[in-house]
């Protein structure tokens, strides 16, 4: 197909740019020596490519032009194919994958920034990465949690709650076990399902429920801490801190560079430790997300892996 | 190390939980606390997702034992060049929470054992002394 031709068939009178030279689609993409697809439809070199992308993009977003989207997103899905492969032996179908990273490229081509002068590769490749990687983590963690598992975490937070005071200092699993009559391994099973709030409305009753005596798990969030504006912001500066919000900074802040545990820093900002515990974890996750994305664009261009 | 318990498990996220499970149950055997068991906890969990973003290989061994005063975890073999310069390289500056910083900030040691290309990464969690 003639890229050129088929445009211009649209009925623009404007002539958008010179439309790059015939192309010779391959059908399939080809594997780069670093194991990577290029995208199926080769021309006759990189800068070919390279001016039809700009091309179709143009046609897309200064035009409106559907079919140049549709034709951006057949011509990037062997990317997406090989990117999804690397993720392919982690549990999840194949195919499954590639429906999710081609979310991910086409938002990169409804995002991508014809002003930034940068290749589409560049810019799809963290996005395409990023859906894959999101994909896992919610599917990952958002799980059923029995009903006796959720009245337990409730009862946890108040039992930590009450302990931390008392022993003045974080209490173990036995102590914790005894005081919420539950087991060690019971008290282990709830502290690992904890995890799985992060998908529940934080108005729900842990019961999941409506009734007033439950305490929502929006009771075991606190307000925000003066100490967010006052404090020396330092971790600003550090790299993909500015995607957290500022209650996260101050946490990781009192965690990792003040020293603080996890139960002094629920007391100090006023919320249970089993949620400093979420909230770090939330924030590692975001951190490693966006780190991800600054890396990935040279991973795009070297071949190498994408770091977290 | 006089207790200890081996696994071995698919380089998924969902070995994570079954990870979480055994350290757990031989930290508390161990008297860990909360906190102390949070530290080990994100360090595994900042230490696999590394390797999954980084590594190639399709099977990992977690070994968890007991050591004196502390909780030992032994986990391996990477084989990643980028996760092993990620490991070994000094921190860029104090403010950088790369995964060397967060390791020795939660845990009082941890080491990378091997040489580059096939090497194992031991994580040590000290019991402190309860009042």
């Amino acid at each position: 197909m003639n890229a050129h031709d088929d445009h211009r068939g649209l009925g623009d009178p404007l002539d958008l740019d010179t439309p790059p030279g015939e192309p010779e689609p391959s059908g399939e993409g080809e594997v780069d020596e670093q194991g990577t697809e290029k995208p199926a439809t080769h021309f006759r070199g990189k800068d070919e490519s390279e001016k039809l992308d700009q091309y179709l993009l143009r046609r897309y977003h200064l035009y409106g032009d559907r079919r140049a989207r549709e034709q951006l997103i057949t011509m990037y899905l062997p990317l997406v194919r090989s990117l999804a492969r690397r993720y392919a032996s982690r549990g999840e179908h194949f195919d499954d994958l590639v429906q999710v990273g081609a979310i991910g490229l086409i938002k990169a081509i409804d995002r991508f920034d014809l002003s930034r002068g940068v290749e589409l590769t560049t810019y799809a490749t963290p996005n395409i990465v990023g859906e894959i990687k999101r994909y896992f983590r919610d599917k990952g963690w958002s799980v059923r949690v029995p009903r006796g598992l959720q009245e337990l975490n409730i009862r946890l937070n108040k039992v930590i709650d009450e302990l931390v005071p008392k022993l003045q200092r974080s209490p173990t699993i036995n102590e914790l076990a005894e005081a919420a009559s539950a087991t060690p391994e019971e008290v282990l099973e709830a502290l690992e399902s904890s995890q799985a709030y992060n998908s529940v409305s934080l108005q729900a009753s842990p019961n999941g429920e409506s009734g007033e005596e439950d305490a929502g798990l929006i009771d075991y969030i606190g307000s925000e801490d003066e100490a967010y504006d006052t404090m020396e912001d330092r971790t600003t500066l550090t790299p993909g801190f500015a995607k957290l919000d500022k209650r996260e900074r101050y946490i990781l802040h009192l965690r990792f560079f003040e020293g603080l545990t996890q139960s002094q820093i629920a007391s100090r900002v006023g919320i249970s430790q089993m949620h400093v515990s979420r909230l770090i974890r939330r924030s590692l996750e975001k951190l490693r997300e966006e780190i991800g994305e600054v890396n990935a664009p040279n991973a795009a261009k070297t071949g190498r892996e994408p770091q977290s | 190390m006089t207790d200890s318990v081996r696994l071995e498990v698919p380089a998924t996220l969902w070995s994570l939980p079954t990870i979480r499970m055994v350290v757990g149950g031989v930290g508390a055997r161990f008297d860990l606390s909360l906190d102390e068991l949070q530290d080990i906890y994100l360090a595994v969990e900042e230490l696999f997702c590394a390797a999954l973003d980084m590594d190639r290989n399709e099977r990992y061994s977690v070994e968890v034992g007991i050591l004196d005063d502390a909780v030992r975890i032994a986990a391996g073999t990477f084989e990643s060049a980028g996760l092993w310069q990620r490991l070994v390289a000094k921190p860029s500056s104090p403010e950088c929470l790369d995964l060397c910083q967060l390791l020795w900030r939660v845990l009082d040691t941890y080491s990378v054992e091997g040489a580059e290309g096939a090497f194992s990464v031991v994580l040590v969690k000290q019991r402190q002394a309860r009042v």
